[in-house]
Order: C-alpha cells, then structure tokens, then sequence
C-alpha cells in the first residue's frame, strides 16, 4: 500500500513538474498544459518529497559511505 | 579487436558535425536531409517537455550527493573547497562576460531602454531575476532542488528523501549514458539545419563561437598556470607536466569524468600532490566544476541569439551568470550534457519565443570542439585548487607548515 501510494505521489509530482513547462518542446505533449495551475511546481516538489519518502529508493552504482 | 578499431566519441562527433554541416550547406532543399534535421530535434525538444522533472531530480541529487557523501571525504577542509570551486565559478563567469563584452560588441542593455547607472543597474538585474522566479517553472525547479536536496540531506529524519534524489538522479544519468552512442547522430542531424536555416552566416556564427571559446578557455588556462606558479609551491615543470598530461586528455574525451583517473594520477606524480589532498580536490571538482562549461555556455547563449535574432545585451548575459554557475554544479557527467540541461534555463530567462528551437540549436551550436575546450580547462583547475589546498592551507591537513615559507600571493 505504501509503494502503490509512493509511485501514485510520484506520478502526480512529475506531473506537476512537466506540465506548466509542456508548452514548449515537444508538440505533441502541448495538451499538458491545459491543466496546469498556479504554483505548480513547488506543490509538485513537495508532492515527489514525500513519494520518495513512501518509496524508500536506493541509490544504484557502488555504495557510498554516508558522513556525519 | 572490435574496441581497437573503436573510434572516439569526439572523433565521431566532430565527423558528424562536419558531415551535417556540409549536408545542410550543399542540399538545404532535399526532403531526406530535411527529414534528417527533423529527426534530431526531437531528443532535444523531449529534454525541454521534461527539462524541469530533469533538472530538478538532477540538482537535488547533486546537493544530497555533496552534503551525505563528499562531506565526510572532505573533512575539515569541505567548506574551504566548496567555496573555492564557488569563487572560482563565479570569477570564471565574469571573466567570460568581460571577454565576451570586448569580442561580441555587445551593447550595454538593448537599444531603446534607459542606460542606468552601475546600482540601477543591478537592481534591474536584480528585480528581472526575482520577476523571471516567480513566473518560470524551470527556475523554480531550479531554486527548489537546491533547496530540497540541502534540507533532506542535513535533516537524518528526511534522508530517505536524499537517498530517493540520488536513486532517481542515478537512473536519469544511466538513461542518458545509454543514450551517448545517439548523441553524434543526433549532432550531426541538429548541425544540418545551421546551414538549412542560416545559410553560411549560420556556419560562420559557429566558427566565430569556437573562436570565442577557444581564446576564453585558453587564455583563463594560461592565467591559472601563472596563478599556480605565483601561489603555490610548485615548479614550473611540475606544473608544466601536469598540464601537458592532463590538458590534452580532458580535451581529447571532452568529459571530467572520463578525465578523472589521468587527473588523479597526474596531479599525484606530475604536480606532486599528496595522495590525499589529489584524490579529494580532485574527485570533488570533478563533480562540482564546471566553470569552464559555463563559460562556453555565455559563448554559445550570444551565438544561438544572433542565429535566432534574439535581443540580448550585457544585462541579459550578467542576468545569467546566478542560474548557469548554480547549474555549474548539476554535473551531468556526460558529453555536451552542459548543452542539454542549461539551455532550457536560458531560454527561461532571455523569454525567447520558440524555447524548442533554442534548445535544438544550442545543443547543435555547444558540440564539436567547444566542449573539448570545456573539459581541458574544468580539469585542469582542479588540480590548481588542489595544489592551492596543499601549500597554502596546509594547517587544514594537519601538515604543521606555515605560510610564511610561501612565495608571496595577492590572495592570501
């Protein structure tokens, strides 16, 4: 249940972090735009926080030891 | 026997560059050349769709990177070193700047607009920038992943967040470093429409920006050299050795990363840096500076809005110093990956009316040899700071020398 609610927060963040720049690029993803809002884009920094919080990810590559 | 006969990924992308080039100049109205030019543009054009998603995770992971990982390699001496590379980002800026106000004739600001005084001047400056954050979703992903991966990593209880940013960035990067056997291919289709769309003014433009870079990039390398010489212990050959082993290699791979293990080396045998000192100066720059990519950025932001006939002024360009040196930190480690990530910022901030043409034509423009340039010189500065670290701050490695038996330097 955490994952699942994990990967919908990320979906939804990544949204909020593409569609008010969809205007420009790539033309077939123009429509994006329609649904985008003011302050977008910090609600959807908040919103992909707290997915990666539910999702526990691991970095990939060779482990690094952490300082502190 | 394959890898032997591997050709080198600069090779391949200035061959190409040079094949688009001559396509576009000799045949600007044959349909399967035109439809070679449309093929490159959409990479570029996705990068800008999801250049904010991109940028964001990409930034965010770096600081989270900095403050969990390097921290503790860098010990006592993380916060000299971050600010050195700052300083020398921020110098390198405003030395491009200066280069590029003496080469370009660039005007003060755009005709029509009142010439200010120095403190107007960067109050506009200043009030642009805030106006620019406050509207575009770019810089405020920009602003937020600095924020975000800082926070996250020096709060234990959000650092499931940081390692989420690193995991993410992580996979961004492998994406993209799959994706290098297309970048010559994709330089070399973006290079046709210079010609197609600028004729020969288009190519002349490119040449002229190559030029530009070429004399910044050299001439700051020359300057660090004599810094290093004035400002640290080492001699002229050790210095000399170390830049004509390193220098040539950065330029040849046109990547710090694919630099790093020569750097190291070098700077341990040729410049005489300890064991300790190079692998921290050195492995920390290679992640952190990119100053002389960002140099080459200005140079190619006045190129790009000459070809595109977009106002721009001295104020644009210092406007710009802030976001492209805190990108300077982004590191994509990849080839011309400076190209991708910062031209989409740059669009942002000079309101450019096609973004997507911008970008294409920046990451065209920003190939070939101006990230070999880049490379040459963000490499060879790590080790001027870290010969800067050993002889100058040597209480900070617990080395017990003094300053006094320094030669004497303006700096300290």
């Amino acid at each position: 249940m955490r994952k699942l609610l994990g990967w919908a927060a990320f979906v939804a963040g990544s949204w909020m972090l593409v569609s008010p720049q969809a205007l420009t690029g790539l033309k077939e993803l123009n429509w994006m735009h329609n649904y985008t809002f003011s302050g977008e884009v910090l609600l959807g920094i908040v919103v992909i926080a707290l997915a990666y919080y539910l999702l526990d990810l691991k970095p990939v590559g060779k482990a690094e030891k952490r300082s502190d | 026997m394959t890898a032997h006969f591997k050709i080198p990924l600069p090779v391949r992308v200035v061959g190409l560059l040079t094949a688009g080039l001559i396509l576009g100049l000799v045949f600007p109205g044959n349909t399967i050349v035109q439809y070679l030019y449309l093929s490159g543009t959409y990479f570029p054009r996705a990068v800008v769709t999801f250049a904010a998603f991109l940028i964001f995770n990409l930034l965010a992971a770096a600081m989270a990177k900095l403050m969990l990982f390097h921290k503790d390699k860098a010990g006592k001496m993380f916060g000299l070193i971050l600010s050195l590379y700052v300083i020398m980002g921020a110098v390198s800026l405003v030395w491009a700047a200066g280069w590029l106000a003496f080469l370009s004739g660039l005007p003060f600001s755009l005709p029509g607009a009142t010439v200010p005084g120095p403190a107007a001047w960067a109050l506009e400056i200043g009030r642009t920038f805030a106006d620019v954050l406050s509207q575009q979703p770019l810089l405020q992903a920009l602003a937020g992943a600095m924020f975000a991966g800082w926070v996250t990593a020096r709060t234990p209880a959000l650092n499931r967040i940081a390692y989420g940013f690193i995991a993410v960035g992580d996979r961004i990067l492998w994406v993209f470093r799959k994706l290098l056997w297309y970048y010559p291919i994709m330089i070399g289709c973006l290079a046709i429409g210079i010609p197609m769309k600028f004729g020969a003014r288009g190519i002349a433009l490119y040449g002229t920006g190559v030029l530009w870079d070429m004399i910044i990039v050299c001439v700051w390398c020359l300057l660090m050299i004599l810094f290093c010489r004035l400002c640290t212990r080492r001699t002229w050959k050790q210095i000399l050795s170390y830049y004509g082993t390193v220098w040539p290699t950065g330029f040849g791979t046109g990547g710090s990363y694919d630099t790093l293990a020569v750097n190291i080396i070098s700077a341990e045998s040729d410049l005489g840096l300890d064991e300790d000192v190079a692998e921290v100066s050195i492995v920390f720059g290679t992640v952190l500076n990119k100053n002389c990519a960002t140099m080459s950025c200005l140079v190619v932001t006045i190129i790009v809005a000459r070809l595109l006939d977009v106002p721009i002024s001295m104020t644009e360009i210092f406007m710009m110093i802030p976001p492209v040196m805190i990108l300077g930190l982004e590191s994509p480690g990849i080839p011309g990956g400076a190209g991708y990530f910062m031209s989409p910022i740059i669009a942002a901030l000079l309101e450019v009316p096609d973004p997507g043409l911008w970008v294409t034509t920046f990451v065209a423009c920003y190939s070939g040899l101006i990230p070999m340039f880049s490379a040459a010189g963000n490499t060879t500065d790590d080790g001027v700071v870290g010969a800067l670290l050993q002889d100058r701050f040597p209480h900070l490695l617990g080395k017990g020398e003094t300053r006094k038996e320094l030669p004497k330097c303006a700096s300290s």
